[in-house]
């Protein structure tokens, strides 16, 4: 009799837990480019977004060196989401939607010069931050992130 | 009806004697809280997740003292604010923002207990006075300050790490998909989460559950200060967290096997097989609906 008793407590338990809402799973916020490594991962809470910098072999060698001598070749994808709450977790932001894609490729002159060429890719035609006009200085910026530590 | 009656009877006085004692374990080491979060949490949540549980008169008549008594052994075990120092300081803060978001997902307290015992609930005001309380605490915004060390590449490896459980680190992660990006800034962490193959074409083809062979790893690091223009960047590397699914050789742990792995050294987290149940439980409790899974894209 005890028995019966338990599984109908038990059941009432399991019961009382099923009810479910079912997450919309959002593949457009995925990124992916072939060949790509994450080099590093950024937060800006003054303007609402999380990036992560991904880089080609030489892209790679290069943010693993300190000194961070550039040379041709070396290409970086700069891949930044709007920041949104994450879902079922007060305490965490997580990624959104993705606002905008900036490349940098690394080129060299005769004289062994090397320049940085930047492109990007911005929804809606707005820049993120009027700072970012120099295309130059921006490069440089995702060019020079140092590697985030791996084991 | 006097047959009923009688069959009732036959049932239910013998169940009074076999009824589970709903007394109280001594308090050992009490939560310390600021007067208006512990009267709420007294009045919500300490009749299950403390040793001053006080069962109504009706919580202790067989067989609803049966389910009262599985409740409080089950609450204790995962939250007992009356043994408070039983948690080491980051599980303790860990163990508060999970109370939180059990209190705003509407998980607890348990709709069932809240039925016979409307005055448990947390009206919005009060959750938010949790919430203001959880961001006091000193991991919100914990920032990573030490210099940052890295690994020699060049040295391998002597040993491949292995988890209690059996599952083993590997590195092949790093050319797989990132599914996720994430700030906890409840801990002080950021996060970059990676998918295989198979976890990746169930997320592009919006399929839930995932299906066994499945595999995500979050890589987390310590977050270092926001520079001039507000950007912040990964610190020192902390643990390598991995989730596989195999629905019958993880059937204990909702068909997900869990590892981590802590330090440059990846020394494998835990001290028995059951740290699986600790990262279960606030999986189980929060994110039931998403194959319990955080770290998905979601709309």
């Amino acid at each position: 009799m005890k028995i019966i008793f338990f599984a109908v407590i038990i059941s009432m338990f399991f019961s009382a837990c099923s009810e479910k809402k079912a997450p919309v799973l959002a593949p457009e916020y995925l990124f992916h480019e072939e060949g790509q490594k994450v080099i590093t991962s950024l937060i800006n809470d003054k303007i609402g977004t999380i990036s992560i910098i991904y880089g080609n072999e030489g892209a790679f060698r290069s943010a693993l060196d300190p000194v961070k001598n550039h040379v041709s070749g070396e290409r970086y994808i700069m891949v930044t989401w709007k920041q949104k709450p994450m879902p079922h977790w007060y305490g965490t932001d997580m990624n959104g939607p993705i606002i905008s894609v900036e490349t940098v490729i690394t080129r060299s002159d005769q004289a062994g010069r090397v320049s940085f060429d930047y492109s990007s890719a911005l929804c809606n035609g707005k820049l993120l931050d009027s700072k970012d006009k120099d295309h130059n200085h921006r490069a440089r910026f995702i060019a020079d992130q140092p590697a985030a530590v791996f084991p | 009806m006097i047959v009923i009656i009688g069959v009732a009877m036959i049932i239910f006085v013998p169940l009074q004697f076999s009824s589970p004692d709903l007394g109280n374990p001594a308090t050992k080491k009490e939560i310390s809280l600021p007067t208006e979060v512990k009267a709420i949490l007294e009045r919500a949540c300490y009749d299950c997740h403390s040793n001053r549980s006080q069962p109504e008169w009706f919580d202790r008549i067989a067989p609803v003292s049966y389910m009262v008594g599985h409740d409080i052994k089950e609450a204790r075990s995962r939250l007992n604010l009356s043994e408070w120092d039983r948690n080491p300081p980051a599980v303790q803060q860990l163990l508060l923002w999970e109370m939180v978001n059990a209190i705003e997902e509407k998980k607890m307290p348990l709709p069932r207990y809240l039925t016979i015992h409307p005055n448990a609930a947390v009206s919005p005001a009060e959750l938010a006075v949790l919430k203001q309380y959880v961001n006091t605490l000193p991991g919100r915004n914990m920032t990573d300050t030490s210099p940052i060390v890295r690994s020699d590449s060049n040295k391998r490896m002597p040993l491949v790490p292995v988890a209690l459980n059996g599952i083993h680190y590997f590195s092949d992660f790093k050319t797989w998909r990132i599914i996720s990006t994430t700030d906890k800034y409840d801990g002080g962490s950021m996060r970059v989460v990676y998918g295989n193959d198979l976890m990746v074409q169930a997320i592009k083809s919006k399929k839930l559950p995932f299906p066994d062979g499945a595999k995500i790893v979050k890589v987390v690091w310590g977050k270092q200060h926001e520079d001039k223009d507000g950007n912040i960047l990964p610190g020192n590397f902390q643990n390598v967290q991995i989730m596989i699914k195999d629905r019958k050789k993880y059937r204990s742990t909702e068909g997900w096997g869990f590892a981590k792995f802590d330090g440059l050294k990846l020394k494998p987290f835990g001290k028995s097989v059951a740290f699986a149940t600790t990262c279960i439980n606030c999986h189980r409790l929060l994110v039931s609906e998403s194959d319990f899974v955080f770290n998905i894209p979601t709309k």
